[in-house]
């Protein structure tokens, strides 16, 4: 006899494939942080990367935005970068703010409607006349527009001897030499070739990533203080600067003083390479020293993806940290300094691995949004690889192809001494929508003494965020210039503000972040602190004055020799 | 004549009673089979089906490979190895999720084979450790007598994602069984650095400083204690040992070599032969160079290394040969035309050697190398001052590019240019100032330094 035996019935084979899970919806907020504020400041400009099937890999990089006072009438305007391509006729496009807030586009007769594969801006006063000037980047193109008075901006690539046939990413104006004339430096990223076709696991297209290009070298001009035919003229001292040997994937820039010399130090963030820090030898030469101070790699000894870069003191010991942005699938870098001039990898420690989700990072901020005084983070994510399995919605604002990028931006609070807690789930303004974010900046653009920001995200409007006024805490905003450059922004000053035995420093150069640049006025959140016991300047160039305090909750220009030197440590 | 009388005899009849036992005994031969029956199928878990997974646009080698992976499932539906087989099929291509999935099914069906626990962790990563991490802690108990590998991945990961204080008992732990397992004195260096403990961190990373396996990763941690403890000369020694590896090697996880033969196609093929070539291990890269080209003639890249496989190896003929076939597939495709030009430079044809590196430039302008190649076949051909503008181009669009500097100074000597030759070979010490040519050169001038105005 034979006894037989029957598998169960099968249950019918399911017709959906897999998708990817969705992060939670975000939690109903009682005191947001931000306000979208957009249209309300008739702001009116859509990022487009241009037509992305051919997997052109700038178009998945996104483009940057500046904040500048360009006709110096004390309020903020703002530019932003297109990335479509040369001949498009898709502009970057200017918009002045109006003395009733609003912003008006004036484009057209700016100078500054250049189209291309922009990507990075850095605004400093090259000139010395008091008007910032701006400085665009972008693949095989880097373009230099002085500011005329503050009426439009002419451009002085050629003249200026400004010539980066490279893939730039970010730049920064900097006076490395301490001679009161602004510097170009310019993170190139990699030597790319469009013809190179790349795939996923799967074989499917994707946009490459740097791995199997050769790095590109850096550029550093350095300004003679000269002019002819109205154009300031540069010198390329790429080469004898020691730039040149040190070639790496650059995506974003940081210049301040590292070692704490007085001379102004650069930080690369490198994709997929070991970060470099220039050392700035104080004779017209850098050294790259990035291994020794422990900034190249993360704790664990490992490359990163390295793309945003946020400047900020977490820990108000007086030093600067750095905050650096990487893929979903690494860990954001919180590089703590201490002893200066060495850092050493604290995201574990601070908390910051504690994350209601997780995102490619870009464009990063430290600065303090609740006016608490403590130094909060902020950035923005998107993705660099297409989601797998993404079931795609039809109505998507971001479209069918660009939406398999997108993800939520995060929000960390200071806490405590050495936590930050992640508030992304309370704050849907910033961190509700998905994304493919990019650049991010900082700025008061409103006066009103809350930190505001602007995102820049591939294939989406801009955004505008009003920074709530509803929190608590008392602040200061500080310029400090100099009034023998026409007053222009003191970029690579250090400011500290004291008050009731406790300090806050911050450092003057609006170009950090990813592709951007910030305000360049500092904003300091100063918690219950109703009156400052005083202001320390350390200019560029060394100098330290001491300026009085007084009331908080204003902004406040100091000018370099109307301060009493400095005598004593603080 | 019958015999009626006699009687015949009948077979001997059995007593009614005796065929009982018979039947009782059928009977309970069929009650225990349906007791085995039910007690199997009670225990027999239900089977689903693998999920269905879309395969267009996939490589076709990857859905072959898949399709007979389900066709071994299909045919043997409770077996824990075709569900093993395709599961890690599915994961090493690409589709964790399904991969996933089927191996769960497969420790179902073996719940103490601690591989299928162990993969099934892996499939998590990179996008959900906390899963992945609770699957690899229970196969690391299960698979500890056989290998540290999952033990040693878990504290990695562990680490890797900030919780190195978690992955510090795991270390210890597989040092207790292997004591001189450098990944895990590393592992431990790095704990100790967290805790803020240099002096014992420099300890273990100078156990470990000399294994292939944590030499770079070990020295690189060390440059930096070596600063922050006031040893600045070994500070530098050690950036220097970090500057001249590329990239440690890979150490060898038995499970996941298991698993390399599954990841097939023309990605996997090309991120092998590229990861071989990056650390100059030609010769392994060329039969699977040629695997590629053979399932996938139309591969560009393919060709591109075996071209350039052949360029180390001085075959300029064979060189030239491979890149031509990577041009009849991409006639743009800029490193082929280079290298093309750089082949027939090898064989003197320096014409032809011209013409390509021009149709190169005419694709990627400022491509430094295809300039500096472009000066050398023009000097070739005595075409001096298009030389020089090549080198001049080349340098302008990559100015570490030292050769170029060198060839550039070489033609100003040439022409007697004596102090442009001299400038620029100042330059080219800035860009690197151990140069033997650039050393060399300038020590000429040395002995008569160029008059300077």
């Amino acid at each position: 006899m034979v006894v037989t035996f029957c598998l169960s019935a099968c249950k019918p084979a399911s017709k959906e494939t897999t998708s990817t899970p969705k992060p939670p919806a975000p939690k109903p907020v009682s005191k947001e942080w931000f306000s979208d504020v957009t249209d309300q400041l008739g702001i009116r400009f859509a990022h487009n990367p241009g037509d992305p099937s051919d997997y052109f890999m700038p178009r998945s990089l996104g483009s940057g935005v500046a904040l500048l006072d360009y006709n110096r009438d004390g309020l903020m305007d703002i530019y932003c970068l297109q990335n479509t391509g040369p001949d498009t006729g898709n502009l970057n496009q200017l918009f002045r703010q109006k003395s009733d807030g609003t912003f008006e586009n004036t484009t057209e007769s700016s100078g500054l409607g250049i189209d291309g594969h922009n990507m990075g801006v850095a605004v400093g006063d090259v000139t010395n006349d008091g008007f910032p000037d701006v400085l665009v980047v972008g693949y095989l193109s880097s373009r230099l527009f002085i500011n005329v008075e503050g009426s439009h901006f002419k451009e002085v690539t050629r003249e200026a001897g400004i010539d980066n046939p490279a893939w730039g990413m970010s730049a920064s104006f900097l006076d490395f030499d301490r001679d009161g004339w602004l510097d170009i430096v310019i993170a190139n990223y990699i030597e790319y070739a469009p013809s190179v076709a790349c795939t996923n696991n799967r074989g499917e297209r994707e946009f490459c990533g740097p791995d199997g290009f050769p790095s590109a070298v850096p550029k550093l001009y350095r300004n003679s203080g000269n002019m002819e035919k109205g154009s300031p003229l540069f010198e390329d001292v790429t080469t004898s600067s020691g730039l040149a040997r040190v070639p790496g994937p650059g995506l974003g820039v940081a210049c301040f003083d590292v070692d704490g010399d007085g001379w102004t130090d650069i930080f690369f963030a490198d994709d997929a390479k070991p970060n470099r820090l220039l050392i700035n030898q104080n004779n017209g030469q850098f050294q790259e020293e990035g291994l020794k101070r422990g900034i190249a790699l993360d704790a664990m000894g490992q490359t990163r993806a390295n793309m945003g870069v946020g400047v900020g003191d977490v820990d108000n010991d007086g030093l600067l940290d750095l905050f650096v942005t990487h893929l979903a699938t690494e860990r954001h870098t919180l590089w703590r300094q201490g002893p200066r001039g060495m850092f050493s990898d604290r995201t574990a420690s601070f908390g910051l691995n504690a994350t209601s989700w997780r995102g490619t990072g870009f464009g990063a901020l430290m600065g303090d949004f609740n006016n608490d005084g403590q130094t909060d983070i902020a950035f923005v994510n998107g993705d660099i690889r297409a989601k797998m399995n993404a079931t795609i919605e039809p109505d998507h604002p971001l479209g069918p192809f660009w939406q398999k990028y997108a993800q939520r931006n995060q929000l960390f609070m200071h806490e405590g001494a050495t936590t930050f807690k992640d508030i992304s789930d309370q704050n849907p303004s910033f961190c509700g929508d998905e994304n493919v974010g990019r650049g991010l900046v900082s700025g008061d653009i409103n006066n009103d003494g809350v930190v505001d920001m602007i995102l820049s995200g591939i294939a989406a409007p801009v955004k505008v965020l009003q920074g709530n006024p509803e929190t608590n805490g008392h602040w200061l905003i500080v310029q400090a210039t100099l009034p023998n450059a026409g007053n222009r922004d003191d970029i690579g000053a250090e400011i500290i503000v004291s008050a009731a035995g406790k300090t806050w420093h911050r450092w003057l150069n609006p170009g950090m972040s990813y592709m951007c640049s910030n305000d360049p006025r500092l904003h300091f959140g100063l918690g219950d602190m109703t009156q400052i016991d005083s202001i320390r300047v350390i200019w560029s160039d060394g100098g330290q004055e001491d300026f009085p305090g007084g009331d908080t909750d204003r902004m406040v220009s100091l000018q370099k020799g109307s301060g009493t030197p400095s005598k004593e440590p603080l | 004549m019958s015999n009626r009388n006699h009687t015949e005899a009948s077979p001997p009849q059995q007593a009614p009673s005796s065929s009982l036992p018979k039947v009782i005994g059928m009977l309970v031969l069929i009650g225990i089979g349906i007791g085995i029956g039910a007690f199997w199928k009670f225990n027999q878990k239900e089977i689903t089906p693998p999920p269905l997974v879309e395969l267009k646009d996939v490589d076709p080698l990857i859905v072959s490979t898949i399709k007979a992976a389900e066709n071994r499932l299909h045919s043997d539906p409770h077996s824990a190895t075709a569900w093993g087989d395709l599961g890690i099929t599915y994961w090493v291509n690409g589709f964790s999720e399904p991969g996933a999935y089927c191996l769960t099914q497969a420790r179902t069906l073996e719940p103490k084979v601690g591989k299928w626990v162990y993969y099934d962790g892996l499939t998590y990563l990179p996008d959900d450790k906390e899963s992945a991490i609770t699957r690899i802690k229970e196969a690391a108990d299960m698979l500890d007598s056989d290998s540290f590998a999952p033990r040693l991945r878990l504290a990695n990961i562990l680490s890797e994602d900030g919780r190195i204080l978690e992955a510090e008992p795991y270390y210890r732990q597989v040092l207790e069984k292997r004591a001189d397992n450098p990944m895990a004195q590393l592992g431990l260096g790095h704990a100790a650095n967290a805790n803020g403990q240099p002096e014992e961190a420099i300890q273990y990373y100078e156990r470990c400083a000399d294994h292939a396996y944590t030499r770079k990763a070990a020295h690189t941690a060390l440059a930096s204690l070596y600063l922050r403890t006031n040893q600045p000369e070994k500070a530098n020694a050690s950036q220097k040992i970090v500057e001249s590896i590329e990239m440690d090697e890979e150490w060898e996880d038995p499970y996941l070599t298991q698993v390399k033969p599954y990841r097939v196609g023309k990605t996997a093929w090309l991120d092998s032969v590229s990861n071989l070539v990056r650390r100059g291990r030609f010769k392994d890269a060329l039969p699977l160079v040629k695997k590629i080209i053979q399932y996938y003639p139309d591969t560009t890249k393919a060709h591109i290394f075996l071209g350039n496989i052949y360029l180390s190896d001085k075959k300029y003929q064979e060189a030239e040969a491979s890149m031509r076939e990577a041009l009849k597939y991409d006639p743009e495709a800029v490193e082929a035309l280079v290298q093309l030009g750089v082949s027939l430079f090898w064989q003197k044809r320096f014409d032809e050697s011209i013409a390509m590196l021009k149709s190169a430039l005419i694709h990627s302008p400022e491509l430094a190398e295809a300039q500096y190649n472009l000066g050398l076949g023009l000097a070739s051909t005595s075409k001096t001052s298009e030389a020089k503008e090549a080198f001049a181009k080349a340098i302008r669009s990559k100015p570490g590019l030292v050769d170029a500097y060198v060839g550039l100074a070489t033609l100003f000597l040439q022409d007697r240019q004596i102090e442009e030759a001299y400038k620029t070979l100042i330059k080219a010490r800035e860009v690197s100032p151990n140069h033997p040519r650039v050393v060399s050169l300038l020590q000429q001038f040395e002995r008569t330094p160029p008059k300077t105005p």
